[in-house]
């Protein structure tokens, strides 16, 4: 699932379980991120950003969601409208580029019982629901 | 942990960064499993009022807020607007968005009386 932005295809995800999806970027706020990047004292050498460089982490999982650029409450309601109606236990690979994902997606799983099971910025790895899943 | 939140919003042209600010909070509590409701008061009575509120439009990284508004009532929102505001700035029901309910400080009181955690913008 997309958000609103313009993306340009980046790379494809494949899970153990055969689902395949392909992440796309903003490729015209990816660029003004790396100039960003480039000239910062933090990034000195030219290294490009964490979101650019992040290796795919190879988790399981059943499907994805990609919250793009966007940040904050339209991550979190678009996320909500997408699983809202996913079985429990449904694996879910969300890959969120919000500096605040790291702060935010955490929280969101302490409010709602959702697992976060796994977590390398800007990768989430989510398991709906846990305890609803009958053993 | 409340399972319900509040919002009051008190701008709408007044303010509109106060007016957009409001309804990604919004849209985070109710994305995050809050029953949320929005309370419109004062000039936020606009915010529900489509001629209105269509021209607000921060830019980005904001979405316009008609958009943060269908996703929040698409979410499950409730949106009550302050009658005396809305009857002060001569705005009839009619003239409300469809999700957006007239109510008065007893439906605000109630809600948070019931142990309701509220932001105002």
């Amino acid at each position: 699932m997309l958000c609103d932005f313009k993306y340009t295809f980046l790379t494809e995800l494949h899970s153990k379980n055969g689902w395949k999806r392909k992440v796309y970027i903003n490729v015209r706020e990816h660029i003004s991120m790396t100039r960003a990047a480039n000239s910062s004292p933090l990034s000195a050498g030219g290294a490009t950003p964490a979101s650019a460089t992040a290796k795919t982490p190879d988790w399981s999982f059943d499907d994805e969601f990609d919250g793009g650029d966007e940040t904050c409450g339209r991550v979190i309601v678009n996320l909500h409208l997408y699983i809202r109606d996913q079985k429990p236990g449904f694996r879910i690979l969300v890959i969120s580029r919000d500096p605040g994902a790291p702060m935010e997606l955490p929280a969101w799983c302490r409010m709602t019982k959702n697992e976060l099971t796994e977590m390398h910025h800007p990768y989430y790895l989510i398991t709906l629901k846990p305890h609803l899943v009958r053993k | 942990m409340s399972n319900t939140f509040c919002i009051t919003i008190t701008h709408c042209s007044t303010n509109p960064d106060k007016a957009t600010l409001g309804f990604v909070v919004a849209n985070a509590a109710q994305g995050s499993e809050k029953e949320t409701m929005v309370f419109l008061s004062s000039d936020g009575v606009w915010c529900a009022v489509e001629d209105e509120m269509t021209k607000i439009d921060e830019g980005a990284p904001f979405a316009p807020l008609k958009d943060l508004i269908d996703k929040f009532i698409k979410a499950g929102g409730k949106i009550y607007v302050c009658t005396p505001c809305m009857k002060k700035r001569d705005i009839t029901e009619k003239q409300l968005i469809a999700g957006a309910t007239p109510a008065g400080g007893a439906a605000l009181v109630e809600w948070l009386a019931n142990g309701s955690p509220a932001v105002a913008y």
